[in-house]
């Protein structure tokens, strides 16, 4: 074997063993089950955050879907769903919706009603509420 | 505004009793199945918003379409951005009325065959669907559900060839309610 097509090969193997170790990364990696450390796209109040979506609902949508937002707000309410996911309620100013934050896999402890929180979350929408998927607690 | 509107239209119809007869649910259940030879895709969504008029029939449920949560977590992703496209489309709608609401007893016990016939929107195309769905009596309590297939061709809903094989052109769904009284 020449040194040439030796060389060629030293360079070769390793950058093929690199791109199967990237595709199969990203093949099989699994969405995350929380925002946790990405940055947030833009931060808003719950309040706010709901009266955007309520007086323009596709305005708001192409603002916020997809996106990760953080927001500040009052909690109303911490419930614990049938799948043993938490979801934290904050106040929106409107008896006929809130904002939800999901959590996926944390364990949500020390949270009372009534407190200030800040929570990052991906936006997923608005139906009589407005959904946060895949929320973190950023501050308490 | 939009919101007090589409309850205005809930209500229009029995504004006057309308705190004994509509009922609903935000925590209701979807459930869908893409079956195929080579894998299954299964997804569930707890957080359907649903709406029953016991007075004239009329039945609302939406969705959003991200909070579909896949038994398959790598799924999550080619259904959101490729299939559904759920950052242009987020929610999926069903309108519609109880056709028999005649043979449906509301004060006694027991299970009730639905009629239901509406219109059904996702991946914002909308097609009218007439289905078979359970409505149930308990101790005054009402749930609903039903099980249907979905052509996804009649909602635009494309597959890139490469994955044809993967993706059934026909998916299950199932839907179910546990309604209280809206107040």
């Amino acid at each position: 074997m020449n040194k040439k097509i030796k060389k060629i090969l030293f360079i070769l193997i390793p950058v093929v063993i690199i791109c199967i170790v990237i595709i199969a990364a990203y093949t099989f990696r699994k969405p995350a089950t929380s925002v946790g450390n990405s940055k947030a796209d833009l931060s808003i109040t719950a309040i706010e955050l709901f009266t955007n979506f309520e007086n323009d609902e596709e305005n708001a949508n192409q603002i916020y879907l997809g996106k990760i937002i953080e927001v500040t707000g009052i909690v109303t309410e911490v419930i614990i769903n049938q799948d043993k996911t938490t979801s934290i309620k904050l106040d929106s100013d409107n008896m006929f919706g809130a904002i939800i934050c999901n959590f996926n896999t944390e364990e949500i402890k020390n949270i009372e009603e009534h407190e200030s929180i800040t929570i990052k979350g991906s936006c997923s929408g608005f139906l009589m509420d407005v959904i946060l998927e895949k929320c973190t607690i950023v501050e308490v | 505004m939009k919101k007090i509107t589409i309850l205005v239209l809930l209500l229009s119809s029995t504004i006057f009793c309308f705190s004994q007869n509509l009922f609903f649910t935000k925590t209701g259940h979807a459930y869908f199945m893409s079956h195929t030879d080579a894998i299954d895709i299964d997804g569930n969504n707890n957080q359907v918003t649903s709406f029953f008029n016991k007075e004239n029939g009329e039945v609302v449920f939406q969705l959003l379409i991200k909070s579909f949560k896949f038994t398959l977590a790598t799924a999550e992703e080619h259904f959101n951005e490729t299939y559904m496209e759920s950052d242009k489309f987020p929610k999926a709608k069903f309108k519609g009325n109880v056709m028999n609401m005649n043979e449906i007893d509301f004060n006694t016990d027991g299970s009730y065959k639905a009629k239901v016939k509406g219109r059904l929107t996702i991946h914002g195309a909308t097609n009218e669907i007439e289905q078979e769905g359970i409505v149930t009596i308990k101790d005054g309590e009402i749930s609903a559900s039903s099980k249907f297939k979905v052509n996804i061709a009649d909602y635009k809903i494309k597959v890139p060839k490469m994955v044809k094989e993967r993706v059934a052109q026909t998916v299950d769904i199932e839907v179910d309610f546990n309604y209280e009284l809206y107040k």
